[in-house]
């Protein structure tokens, strides 16, 4: 079984890779032109310019979402009734599609026809932009992927509390250690492994994102939220370059494979 | 209340046989017993079809299923669909610009002229010169070839004009609808002021996209005047893919005209996109909208709309006082992919939604019907607001086509919409169209 | 003494309730839209009273193409987890426990099937369907899917199962337990939470997928979340019909969550007993 899975996951990464050397309009013409969609690409500066929005954007998503996930983790690992409840309802975020997340956020952080800004000015805080400036329109989506996916991470880091033998913490808790110095020296610690495991689950899944960027900014303004998979959709379907597309989801595969292999050097070293 | 009336009618009509029944010289029945599929985007015309169907099933024993998506999603699967080894289409709806173009560069799509031509198919009353020349020039090809072929017809058509809000219009600019380009940005300009900051200027389509180059491309024309742009190349290029112009001064206004009105919207227009725009101009937050001509059906709609009956509509106002007003179309229509599994029947399923009979019915969903003589049909006329009908008749009189015959020209457009925020962030027009020229040639010579 | 308990439990609740809030305030809101006329939808000030407008659902249920693509979303939904399941924990098991060669290679292999992007996928895979007649069938989708749910399964179910600790397996062992029983025995019961939040987070990811499904599909597996982004018309957003598509696609996943954390519940018991 796990053949057929490197079977299915090989031939398009190989596919990928062959087309991404040629000139392919996904037409009748294909020229082969060897390295020069890479050369092309390492040479913008736009390209690496993408490739940083990309990063700024997975890091700061996966930091808010690990520290809030682990939080409200724990904060409902001790709730004593209306768990199942609250622990459904919780994930409902996640269970809406990416883009109509995207759709309904555009909406709803409309500078005029926006719920949010008409509660903001409520209070007295003036109306933002959100998705409209530069400054504002990448953090607004970090904000929206928070409010998405936090659930993913609060769901495994709460199965992982609730897998942990209870013993150690009794023992801690009847030698009368503070709560604070169970969760930081003896919990932690259990969850460390899951939480690697996370944060590089997580680091890969915002790095592909995709719906939340390209349903709300398109990218812009400007290129301020253009990501990776933004920048690979448009070039293969909107200029029809599905050559240099394939390029872009090549280095793009080689930059996250090297963040993953530094996370579990991280990951193994610690261990030791 | 609209909705009544189109039953109404819809039943009234065929009946008092103001509707000639197209089946004159050819038999309609012959693929009786024949499947094909309709691949086309959420549009009225879908909706059209899907009214007109159980007649036409009933007309041709061919049997349709309507596999209709959201547009986005449509472009994704159209393109797939045409590029399977096995067809999965029989009919498509084809944008009608340099996507079909690509299209047909690459083999994809069917000629319709064979069917045209042939007086066994195609029925004597069809009447393919009710299509205004233009329309159809945009998917003839090869481009500029006398003995081009037809390869769509057109169901729907949108030209670019002006909604504006009356009642913004009457408390802020007393009444005075702006006569040029110039004044308007500066009325557009005043609503904002005026409003207090409730009320945008006006609304544009502002994200980061290639997507609005049409209507970009219909306010470039205004400016552009009365001299020809004759395809491919459009106005963007001076009759050879290596002379792009973009640097003149005609372009440069209109880009700048676009710019303008963009100033005066909302504080988040960079984040805005066709449906954020009409939405906020339909719930009456806006003073002026510049776009295509078929969201007008749409404000009207008192149930959805907060400017029901206070819509006005325009054509665009000429760049200078006492010139004349251009603007620019695009278009959708119907295809046959070239893997269709069942071609003569799919064309005749093209040609009966597309008849002088099927087409006011259709057209009536989406007030952009593409046959001349349906904008003098009783019926269709009945269904719109008079204004609107006025007006885009008049801009048809002066629209051109959109269309880029070049591959991969998204990529283009985006560097023209690229300038005009560039324009919008407070740079000059003429620094602006300079870079824009710079790069289209980087683009051009790789 | 039960004041104390309180105190300790209170920042519990104020965190979960803060949390609740602003998770489901944005729901609240797209219900809200689904049950208003588009006028009322985004009127600002907003509409806080309103008499609810129920056409959007019962147009929903009429419609034949929507209640097929929930139909489709269901079993490839189901498919795509019970085959995930079914291969990660034996899967997993191993990797965790035997001597296995070329452990790191699977692990990488692993990892790059799992960061694959999707538009990678469309493409090759479209061809290859289409020649080996998987096009637009539950199984085609459900099998494609496993490049991203099986690592996924695999990754997290032996991060649970190198929780349990050694004694346990050993002393199963001794009582002359094989792999399998081991397996059931001590394993599963143990990681019922993490294989319940696994399978719920996979489920949810099949059933959200949009790009492959697109590619992938044409009318006869046609899922529940092409559906509902297809609510989208030429010149506005269906924004009720969405709305309401919306909030219908996520019920069965909320009954889905509810009925896989019975599992928890049951393990954190057997759990207990084991003591």
């Amino acid at each position: 079984m796990l053949l057929v899975l490197g079977a299915t996951s090989l031939y398009p990464f190989a596919y990928a890779l062959f087309i991404s050397l040629f000139d392919w309009n996904w037409g009748r013409s294909m020229s082969f032109i060897g390295l020069a969609n890479y050369t092309r690409l390492l040479g913008d500066v736009e390209f690496w310019l993408i490739m940083k929005n990309t990063l700024v954007f997975a890091t700061s998503a996966t930091a808010i979402e690990l520290l809030l996930g682990l939080g409200i983790a724990v904060a409902v690992d001790r709730l004593r009734f209306g768990a199942t409840l609250v622990r459904t309802l919780l994930l409902t975020p996640l269970m809406i599609s990416g883009i109509i997340v995207a759709l309904m956020s555009k909406v709803m952080l409309d500078s005029f026809l926006g719920i949010v800004n008409y509660l903001l000015g409520l209070i007295g805080v003036g109306p933002s932009t959100f998705y409209g400036t530069e400054a504002t329109a990448m953090f607004t989506i970090v904000m929206v992927d928070t409010w998405w996916q936090t659930a993913f991470v609060f769901i495994i880091l709460l199965a992982g509390l609730q897998s942990l033998a209870a013993e150690p913490r009794e023992a801690a808790r009847l030698d009368g250690a503070s709560e604070w110095r169970i969760f930081r020296h003896i919990t932690m610690p259990q969850l460390a492994p899951l939480l690697l495991t996370v944060l590089i689950i997580r680091s890969i899944d915002t790095l592909k994102v995709f719906d939340i960027v390209f349903g709300t900014t398109g990218g812009g303004p400007g290129l301020a939220t253009e990501v990776a998979q933004t920048l690979a959709y448009r070039t293969a379907f909107a200029y029809l370059q599905i050559g240099r597309a394939m390029a872009v989801m090549v280095l793009f595969s080689i930059l996250v494979l090297a963040l993953c292999a530094l996370y579990l050097r991280l990951g193994s070293e610690r261990r030791d | 209340m609209q909705r009544h009336t189109r039953h109404v009618l819809a039943a009234v009509l065929p009946a008092l046989g103001l509707v000639s029944t197209p089946a004159m010289a050819i038999d309609w029945q012959r693929f009786a017993g024949s499947e094909i599929t309709v691949l086309i985007a959420e549009h009225p015309v879908a909706n059209g079809i899907r009214e007109l169907l159980p007649e036409f099933e009933e007309a041709t024993g061919i049997s349709v299923d309507v596999q209709a998506f959201a547009e986005d999603l449509y472009f994704d699967r159209m393109e797939l669909a045409l590029r399977a080894t096995e067809g999965v289409a029989d009919v498509y709806f084809l944008p009608m610009d340099s996507t079909a173009f690509t299209q047909w560069s690459a083999g994809l799509i069917q000629p319709l002229t064979p069917f045209l031509d042939d007086p066994e198919l195609t029925a004597e009353d069809y009447g393919l010169g009710d299509f205004p020349a233009g329309f159809l020039a945009a998917t003839q090809y090869p481009p500029g070839d006398a003995d081009a072929e037809d390869y769509a017809i057109p169901v729907s058509f949108e030209s670019y004009i002006l909604f504006y809000n009356k009642e913004h219009v009457d408390a802020y600019l007393d009444g005075t609808v702006p006569a040029t380009m110039p004044e308007l940005i500066e009325a557009a300009a005043t609503i904002s002021e005026k409003s207090g900051g409730q009320v945008a200027g006006a609304v544009m389509r502002g994200i980061r996209s290639d997507t609005p180059i049409d209507t970009v491309t219909g306010i470039v024309y205004n400016a552009w005047g009365a001299e020809p742009t004759p395809l491919p190349y459009n106005v963007w290029f001076d009759g050879d893919w290596s002379k792009p112009r973009l640097t003149d001064p005609r372009i440069a206004a209109g880009l700048s005209h676009y710019a303008g009105m963009m100033k005066a919207g909302p504080p988040n227009i960079l984040a805005l996109d066709w449906p954020d725009a009409s939405l906020l101009f339909q719930q009456g937050r806006a003073g002026f909208f510049i776009d295509a001509s078929l969201f007008g059906p749409g404000f009207e709609n008192p149930e959805e709309s907060q400017v029901a009956g206070k819509t006005g509509y325009a054509t665009l106002p000429p760049a200078d006082a006492g010139g004349e007003s251009f603007t620019g179309h695009w278009m959708w229509g119907l295809g046959i992919p070239a893997n269709a599994a069942e071609p003569d029947a799919a064309w005749y399923f093209i040609q009966w939604m597309t008849s002088k009979s099927a087409e006011p019915r259709i057209g009536a969903m989406h007030g952009g019907a593409a046959r001349l003589s349906t904008w003098d049909d009783a019926g269709y006329k009945a269904e719109l607001n008079p204004d609107y009908v006025k007006v885009v008749q008049d801009s048809m009189r002066t629209s051109r086509s959109t269309v880029v015959f070049r591959e991969g020209w998204a990529e283009y457009a985006l560097a023209i919409v690229d300038a005009i925020h560039e324009i919008h962030g407070g740079a000059t027009p003429e620094a602006a169209t300079e870079a824009l020229q710079a790069r289209f040639l980087e683009m051009l010579n790789p | 003494m039960r004041l104390q308990r309180i105190l300790t439990l209170l920042p519990a609740y104020v965190v979960a309730l803060a949390a609740m809030a602003v998770t489901l305030f944005p729901i609240a809101w797209i219900l809200s839209i689904s049950l208003k006329t588009k006028r009322d939808a985004f009127a600002i000030p907003p509409v806080w009273t309103f008499a609810p407008v129920w056409r959007n659902y019962l147009a929903l249920w009429d419609n034949d193409a929507f209640r097929g693509a929930v139909f489709n979303s269901c079993v490839v939904t189901v498919l795509g987890v019970v085959l995930a399941t079914l291969i990660a924990v034996p899967a997993a098991y191993a990797l965790n426990r035997l001597r296995l060669r070329g452990k790191r290679l699977i692990a990488a292999w692993l990892l790059l099937a799992y960061m694959l992007p999707e538009f990678l996928f469309i493409i090759p895979i479209y061809v290859l369907y289409q020649a080996i007649g998987l096009y637009d069938t539950h199984l085609g989708l459900a099998l494609i899917y496993q490049v991203h749910v099986l690592p996924f399964a695999i990754w997290m179910l032996r991060s649970f199962f190198a929780e349990v600790p050694v004694e346990l397996e050993e002393a199963a062992r001794i009582d002359g337990c094989g792999h399998l029983a081991v397996l059931i025995r001590v394993y599963l019961p143990m990681t019922l939470p993490g294989l319940a939040a696994t399978a719920i987070l996979n489920a949810i990811w099949i059933w959200n997928e949009l790009a492959i499904a697109l590619g992938l599909t044409f009318k006869n597996a046609q899922t529940i979340t092409v559906a509902v982004t297809s609510f989208r018309g030429y010149a506005s957003i269906d924004w009720g019909p969405m709305t309401a598509a919306s909030i219908v696609a996520i019920l069965p996943m909320i009954l889905f969550a509810l009925v896989a954390q019975r599992w928890i519940v049951k393990g954190l018991t057997l759990g207990a007993v084991k003591g």
